[in-house]
């Protein structure tokens, strides 16, 4: 579902080139649910930013889901984001603007357009929102309104609302309390058993990584180690 | 939703908006009340001079000896496109019975089927005479007074607009009866009106006189209005377009606002910005998404600026021009609002642009 390969990502600062990512390599298959643990310079948000598509490597390849992303420029870049990727952030990152529902609506607009009935697009958000387990007399609340295990359940409908295979969750409690933090992981949990969605979460907190099924250790811009919590059989 | 969006963007800077919107509403009621002004101005001439410019007038050469026209001239002119109306002209004496006192005035003799075609709006018959504003107003008479000619009471039947065609202090009489003051064989005719329908065809005409009458020397003077009212109907184009220019002035500066506006809502929204990209919002959507803010900015100031501009256009036009307002005001009001709305998009082409441009990931980490 997910390749890297040899990707290496550097930046110049004040003509010092910086390695973020040295040479990873790294498969993430179909259904897994993968944590990336790492203090922070690891590299793991530039690993989950070139993985999102909303970066590109400066050496290596990328494939989501089969597709080589090196190539895409930034149209071919954003519908990846849009139809394979849902994103979870770590401050909710909800349009203040826009109710519970119309954010979890958003991501519809931009992929359909008028071609989707206001009906429909309601609908889908609405079931989105259950599948993130947000009471439904919460949909028409704007953000400001909702508590912060609330407003991560909206932007993890959000996440859900083109159907994508892949969920990248960038620190997704970092923001919670520990037990409301635990309660979402809990859902990202159930999202990958249940529907069967690739779940990518950055963390540096170990208690959220071990819901994955398998740990990758970011040091440096380099993979120290891995460690499979669970036996992966290929799914 | 992206109208919607757009809309409570706007709503969340109520107060930046609405200044931005002042802006735009000033430009655009500048802009087409300047326009209905130069309309009023323009109109206003047409009604005191348009009547006239189907016309051209013939005047004997005196230079070269020439002091009328017989009846051969006018029978020559006949083959020509256009009514060809002869015309008596004297100056006399009038005795006005009621006031008991004499006034010196031109008088005219037209045919009178002739009349008809002069838009004088009177009628005239064979004991009756016209006089116009001048001669009513500084003799203090109106319809029904009694005027006397060589001791022959003629009734006032009407009273007409002085024009360019006959001079202030003017009375007009019907051919038969000027002929009756005048000598009854006299077929000298001192100028001749052509009435030509249709204003294309005035330097045509001009031309074709030109060579019947003036073939071996030049017996006559052709005169039209209608190279005059071009003219003065060019300068007030170049005027009203000027002022109009002035008006934009406003509008531009009205959009530059609008720019600054934009700009300042792309900076505070750029994390926003870079959340929409990575769940799937191409540049183009954010560009929309600017747009849309600076059209219903764009949309709602022109209107309401449009619709001051009536007010304003009405105020100038009814009490500085003293004409009326006409469809002339909707043409204005148009250009404000397409001048309006184009300068709001303009104006947030760059913003939008620039929003479009951010890298999603900056504008994420962005607080």
């Amino acid at each position: 579902m997910i390749k890297l390969k040899n990707v290496t990502k550097t930046y110049k600062m004040g003509g010092e080139i910086i390695y973020a990512l040295k040479n990873v390599n790294l498969r993430i298959k179909e259904g897994e649910f993968v944590s990336i643990m790492g203090p922070s310079g690891s590299g793991k948000s530039t690993m989950l930013n070139i993985i999102g598509c909303l970066d590109k490597p400066t050496e290596g390849e990328v494939y989501i889901d089969n597709i080589k992303t090196n190539d895409l420029d930034d149209d071919g870049l954003t519908k990846i984001r849009r139809d394979k990727i849902g994103f979870v952030f770590q401050q909710f990152n909800l349009i203040p603007l826009l109710t519970a529902l119309e954010n979890v609506e958003l991501p519809l607009i931009f992929k359909y357009r008028n071609s989707m009935s206001e009906e429909e697009r309601r609908e889908r958000a609405l079931k989105c929102l259950k599948m993130a387990e947000l009471e439904e007399r919460f949909a028409n609340h704007k953000p400001n309104q909702l508590s912060g295990g609330q407003q991560q359940r909206v932007a993890i409908a959000r996440a859900l609302a083109n159907d994508p295979p892949i969920i990248l969750a960038d620190e997704p409690t970092g923001a919670l309390d520990s037990k409301t933090g635990e309660r979402i992981m809990q859902l990202l949990k159930k999202l990958n058993e249940e529907d069967k969605k690739t779940v990518v979460v950055v963390t540096h907190d170990i208690n959220v990584a071990r819901f994955g099924e398998r740990i990758i250790y970011l040091k440096d811009g380099e993979i120290e180690k891995e460690e499979k919590l669970r036996g992966f059989d290929d799914k | 939703m992206y109208f919607e969006l757009a809309k409570r963007n706007l709503k969340r800077n109520l107060l930046r908006s609405v200044l931005a919107l002042l802006g735009i509403i000033i430009g655009v009621a500048a802009i087409s009340s300047l326009g209905i002004l130069g309309g009023g101005l323009k109109q206003g001439i047409m009604e005191n001079l348009g009547s006239i410019s189907n016309y051209i007038i013939v005047f004997p050469n005196y230079q070269n000896g020439y002091t009328s026209f017989d009846k051969r001239d006018i029978e020559k002119l006949r083959v020509l496109n256009c009514k060809v109306i002869p015309v008596y002209a004297t100056s006399d004496f009038v005795y006005i019975k009621g006031k008991n006192r004499k006034a010196y005035a031109n008088i005219f003799g037209i045919d009178k089927n002739d009349i008809k075609y002069l838009n004088l709006k009177v009628k005239v018959s064979d004991t009756s005479v016209a006089v116009d504003t001048f001669f009513s107003n500084v003799n203090d008479v109106n319809v029904g007074d009694q005027l006397e000619i060589k001791n022959i009471s003629l009734r006032i039947s009407g009273i007409y607009n002085s024009t360019f065609l006959f001079p202030d202090n003017s009375l007009i009489l019907t051919a038969k009866t000027y002929r009756r003051f005048y000598g009854e064989n006299n077929y000298n005719y001192s100028r001749i009106i052509l009435y030509v329908k249709n204003i294309e065809d005035i330097n045509k005409i001009k031309n074709e006189t030109d060579k019947i009458l003036n073939r071996k020397e030049k017996k006559c003077i052709i005169i039209s209005l209608n190279s005059i009212l071009e003219a003065i109907n060019g300068v007030i184009t170049k005027v009203s377009y000027f002022l109009m220019g002035i008006g934009a002035i406003s509008l531009l500066v009205a959009g530059i606002g609008i720019g600054n506006v934009m700009l300042m809502s792309v900076v505070e929204r750029t994390k926003e910005i870079g959340v929409m990209r990575s769940i799937g919002a191409s540049k183009r959507d954010i560009i929309i998404l600017f747009l849309y803010e600076a059209l219903i900015l764009g949309v709602i100031g022109s209107l309401i600026g449009a619709f001051l501009s009536l007010f304003f256009g009405y105020l100038i036009v009814h009490y500085l021009l003293k004409t009326s307002l006409s469809y002339y005001a909707i043409f204005y009001m148009i250009i404000g609002i397409t001048f309006g709305i184009l300068t709001s998009l303009i104006s947030a082409l760059y913003p939008a642009y620039k929003a479009s441009r951010l890298d999603p990931i900056k504008a994420l980490r962005n607080e």
